[in-house]
């Protein structure tokens, strides 16, 4: 198959790739959507008919059909059929409502007159969804209402809409990649771009349309709590209104996956790639592909959510989740014990460089064909994959002032002895130094490859042409550990920033907020204090400033590498 | 090629012979499972350690053998904090657990976010008479006369004493309602150097920097650290009555020297309770849940203690603060009547009498904790139980932003032993940001 045929396939295959994922995700959500909207209705309407209960007895059937039917309820404006079913079931009464209703799963009934939920039952294109009705106490499961669900009813409309937008713009986008492959210019380009823009317009539009479609069902659901007087929303989750936040993400990545795949097609039908080239493009994403969507769902699916929580003020608890623009992130510039977190920070990640320096010289020394070298080097390496836990609490105890193992060898020397943990000055080179005992196993490993990996016969033509150790060290070692030390240095860094476990477990950030550390307090504000808003806003915070860090990093060391 | 095939031959023939059972075997585990009875399963949740939750079993199995059909999953998480998260989580997600533990301390800010269901009405319904738990006990899981948890248990901070220790130097028991010269003179007295070498062997007491540990202290001094509707610590925090309690405390293992050098860090290092079970230390503050850990130093006469009341300041009471938890069952629970009656026989007299053998707290009901401390020959409980004239509620109990505040309070201390600060200074400080909180 020629490049021509794979790029135009591609472009096909994306189109009616995005046809069919708007299809599946509007049908996913209007069930959502219209489900939650029918349970709180239900909800509400079974309220209502708890108070008109009156007794612990179960109720006569016809009295809760006639409150179901009478308009009282508002039930009926939902469409018939209606269920109602009873405990004792009132003989022939009949458990399900007009005819049409879907039989009840085995076990259903039972089930509907246990929970004290609205529940959503059945498959496919009907769902009956239900709400129980209790005694005048509240107590008692007496009876139990419900209605039969068609949640796909305007799938017909999205349907054709997602069609439309892959018939359009897959015909734009092949017009394009023919001119790409043929005569590459602004013609092509203008079209290209006509395609991924009715894609990307296709899923933000329906996204849209899904979202209004939602408020409007919130709005009249909660029209409905306050006619009813007793809010009755749904927890469990899959009767529960999606999150706009999550509609909108969700339309996003689908428009982000089909531009991307058009511009892959058209980069195909480039004619000034070679076949060789673009089949190891190929296999190198595809070898990506799996990192890739893990790094996408578990890391920039709650980097985003972050993202979002950091303008909103939440507790976790309450369903309230009032949005606050940029004041978490005002508040911080004022918060005093932020501002001491971060500088604390800054000085713990100073461990890094030194214990570089000491792993680079343990590499060194462990760097030998020697009886036993091996389990040194394992013993080194040790403390990196040893319980936190168990090394924080050794540690306390090795810095106790009154029987600690380092203040009893300071004495040996007559030296006074140090509260290594209780002194504000000296409690963070504590955490600093278990911190770099825990790392130089970790970091020597590293450096000990990279030494592994230069080869000797530069050692030795240095050697004939008269180079000292020092010499052969300074010009040939340390340039070609450059990479290996970047990226320890930038491992190690990010490390540090991350700090959290050790001072957890030693300090709990004192004394008077010496060890105080950035993960500390946005695990302190978001779980102590249920501050989930201001704590994403830190965390936020952190992360700009770690990736500040690493392009200087990173542009630093490569500059120096361009130099030599 | 002809052994291959053979295998191929044999492995065929084994699968069909196996056909045959697993049809069988799968007919009637499908036939099992249409005619078993549905089963309902309630989650329990609770910081309980394991010994503790093996006291709750006879409870949880009679209600089990009372519900046919109802299975009852106990998932406790020992460490508080992280249990604190999980039904945070849980309650989040919209899938909370059926019946859990409350924390006093936790009441108003789960019920200002509609955690909890109110237990009132159903109180009746489950055989739950509320007025056989504490009054004060009940208040603190109460709000404008809903209730939000069935009362498991509860302590008084107190002081406890090594007679051992009073015997040898000769000096008589010290008696509730003491006062801080007592408490001081005392201490000194009980200070010692017994190998003459220059350094303390034997402390008179020892200071926490945990709030709670000094939160009875301020109140017997006569202060406080909040208003009395608890929106602003300005005013109270710094005035004279509360700064003299701190001065007071700081002294203890400053100039006052009778207490050994407080935990340098806030983590629990367990020091100060090491020192108390080896006899190096005469009074120590702590609640119920000491005993536990000494139960057998006390059985085999190891270690003799008395329990006194905190020392009060001259010319004001004496209080204690009280700190107690309550099985809850969320306000969306999906069995609410089952779980309502768990947390009903959780919380009655039997599963009460059965958990006092843990040791770790006082029975909410007075009758089965009067029982239980006329049996006691140590004349622990009793003395235990008359602390409850002095008690309060936490001002966690009362204030949703408790724990931001109380965070706040290391500070004080810390800022005033280590930093060596001025207390006005540091308190005035500590009360403005304080405010800040409360006024968010």
């Amino acid at each position: 198959m020629n490049r021509s045929r794979v790029a135009a396939v591609t472009v096909v295959g994306a189109c009616a790739a995005h046809g069919l994922l708007s299809i599946v995700l509007a049908a996913s959500l209007l069930t959502r959507i219209d489900l939650a909207f029918f349970a709180v209705k239900v909800a509400n309407v079974a309220r209502a008919a708890s108070g008109h209960a009156g007794s612990r007895t179960s109720p006569d059937s016809a009295w809760l059909r006639q409150f179901v039917s009478s308009g009282e309820s508002g039930l009926e404006r939902l469409g018939p059929p209606v269920i109602v079913l009873s405990t004792p079931p009132v003989a022939g009464a009949g458990e399900l409502g007009p005819a049409g209703a879907p039989s009840l799963p085995a076990g259903a009934r039972e089930r509907i007159l246990s929970e004290d939920a609205p529940l959503a039952l059945g498959r496919g294109t009907t769902r009956v969804v239900t709400a129980p009705v209790k005694d005048a106490d509240d107590w008692d499961i007496v009876a139990a209402v419900g209605v039969v669900v068609h949640p796909w009813r305007f799938l017909p409309a999205f349907v054709l809409l997602g069609l439309l937008i892959a018939i359009v713009s897959g015909t734009a986008a092949l017009a394009a990649l023919r001119r790409i492959a043929h005569h590459p210019g602004a013609t092509a380009r203008a079209l290209l771009a006509v395609g991924a823009s009715l894609l990307a317009g296709g899923s933000v539009g329906q996204g849209w349309a899904l979202t209004m479609r939602l408020h409007a069902a919130q709005r009249l659901s909660g029209l409905a709590e306050s006619a009813a007087g007793a809010p009755a929303l749904p927890h469990a989750s899959a009767l529960a209104f999606p999150s706009p936040f999550a509609v909108a993400l969700l339309h996003a990545l689908v428009a982000a996956a089909a531009v991307a795949a058009l511009l892959a097609a058209a980069w195909l039908a480039s004619a000034r790639r070679r076949p060789a080239e673009v089949r190891e493009t190929v296999a190198a994403w595809g070898f990506l592909a799996p990192s890739l969507a893990h790094l996408l769902l578990f890391t920039g699916g709650p980097l985003v959510f972050a993202l979002y929580l950091s303008v909103h003020r939440w507790d976790l608890l309450s369903e309230a989740r009032p949005f606050v623009g940029l004041a978490n992130y005002r508040e911080l510039w004022r918060d005093a014990l932020f501002l001491n977190a971060l500088r604390n920070t800054a000085v713990y990640s100073l461990y890094v460089p030194i214990t570089m320096v000491l792993a680079l010289g343990a590499a060194l020394a462990l760097d030998q064909r020697l009886k036993g070298i091996r389990v040194l080097r394992a013993i080194v390496f040790m403390p990196y994959v040893a319980s936190f836990v168990a090394i924080a609490i050794v540690w306390q105890w090795i810095f106790n002032f009154d029987f600690g193992l380092l203040n009893r060898g300071l004495a040996l020397f007559h030296l006074p002895a140090v509260d290594w943990l209780g002194n504000p000055r000296t409690a963070l080179i504590a955490v600093m130094i278990v911190s770099a005992w825990v790392q130089l196993g970790y970091q020597m490993i590293i450096f000990l490859a990279g030494l592994q990996g230069i080869p000797e016969e530069l050692y030795e033509a240095a050697r004939l042409d008269g180079a000292g150790a020092w010499q052969r060290f300074r010009r040939i070692t340390l340039p070609l550990l450059r990479p290996v030390s970047g990226f320890v240095l930038i491992t190690g860094v990010i490390w540090s920033f991350h700090a959290f476990t050790l001072v957890y477990m030693m300090t709990e950030g004192g004394p008077v907020h010496a060890t105080d550390v950035i993960v500390y307090q946005i695990y302190q504000n978001a779980w102590e204090f249920r501050r989930m808003g201001y704590a994403s806003a830190m965390s936020w915070v952190l992360f700009a400033l770690l990736m500040g860090l690493t392009l200087v990093q990173w542009r630093l060391l490569n500059r120096q590498a361009d130099h030599e | 090629m002809t052994r291959p095939r053979a295998h191929a031959r044999r492995a065929s023939r084994a699968v069909a012979r196996l056909r045959a059972p697993f049809v069988v075997v799968c007919l009637t585990a499908a036939v099992a499972c249409r005619n078993a009875a549905p089963v309902v399963t309630l989650h329990l949740t609770s910081w309980q350690s394991p010994e503790e939750n093996a006291l709750d079993l006879p409870a949880i199995r009679a209600f089990e053998h009372d519900h046919p059909g109802v299975r009852v999953v106990n998932d406790p998480v020992t460490n508080q904090a992280e249990y604190r998260e999980k039904v945070i989580t849980s309650v989040a997600s919209g899938a909370p657990p059926d019946v859990f533990l409350l924390d006093g301390i936790d009441v108003p800010s789960f019920v200002d976010a509609g955690v909890p269901l109110d237990l009132r009405p159903f109180a009746p319904r489950v055989g739950i008479e509320l007025d056989a738990f504490y009054p004060s006990i009940l208040a603190m899981f109460a709000r404008d006369r809903r209730v939000y948890g069935f009362p498991k248990g509860f302590s008084p901070m107190v002081y406890y004493y090594n007679r051992q220790l009073f015997d040898r130097a000769g000096i008589p028991y010290p008696r509730d309602g003491w006062t801080r010269a007592d408490f001081l003179r005392t201490a000194r007295a009980l200070t010692r150097d017994l190998d003459g070498d220059g350094t303390i062997d034997q402390w008179g007491t020892a200071l926490d920097r945990h709030f709670y540990q000094w939160q009875a202290h301020i109140w017997s001094g006569g202060g406080d650290i909040l208003s009395p509707d608890g929106r602003r610590a300005s005013g109270w925090l710094d005035a004279p009555a509360a700064e003299s309690t701190i001065r007071f405390l700081t002294d203890l293992p400053g100039t006052g020297g009778v207490a050994p050098r407080p935990n340098a860090f806030r983590a629990v290092s367990g020091t100060e309770q090491r020192l108390f079970y080896s006899g190096r230390l005469a009074l120590y503050s702590s609640g119920h849940w000491l005993i536990p850990n000494i139960r057998r130093y006390l059985a085999q006469r190891r270690l003799t203690l008395g329990v006194v009341s905190y020392p009060r300041a001259e010319g004001h009471p004496v209080r204690t603060v009280l700190f107690a938890s309550a099985w809850a069952v969320p306000a969306n629970a999906p069995h609410r009547k089952l779980a309502v009656e768990l947390a009903a026989r959780l919380a009655g007299p039997d599963a009460q009498r059965s958990r006092l053998a843990s040791g770790l707290e006082l029975s909410a009901m007075p009758a089965v904790q009067q029982a239980y401390a006329n049996a006691d020959s140590l004349g622990l409980e009793s003395a235990f139980v008359r602390q409850l004239a002095y008690g309060e509620a936490p001002w966690g109990a009362r204030i949703a932003r408790y724990r931001e505040v109380e965070a706040q309070m290391f500070d004080v201390l810390d800022r005033v032993l280590i930093g060596r600060q001025d207390v006005h200074a540091v308190t005035g400080d500590v009360a403005r940001r304080i405010d800040g909180i409360l006024a968010r």
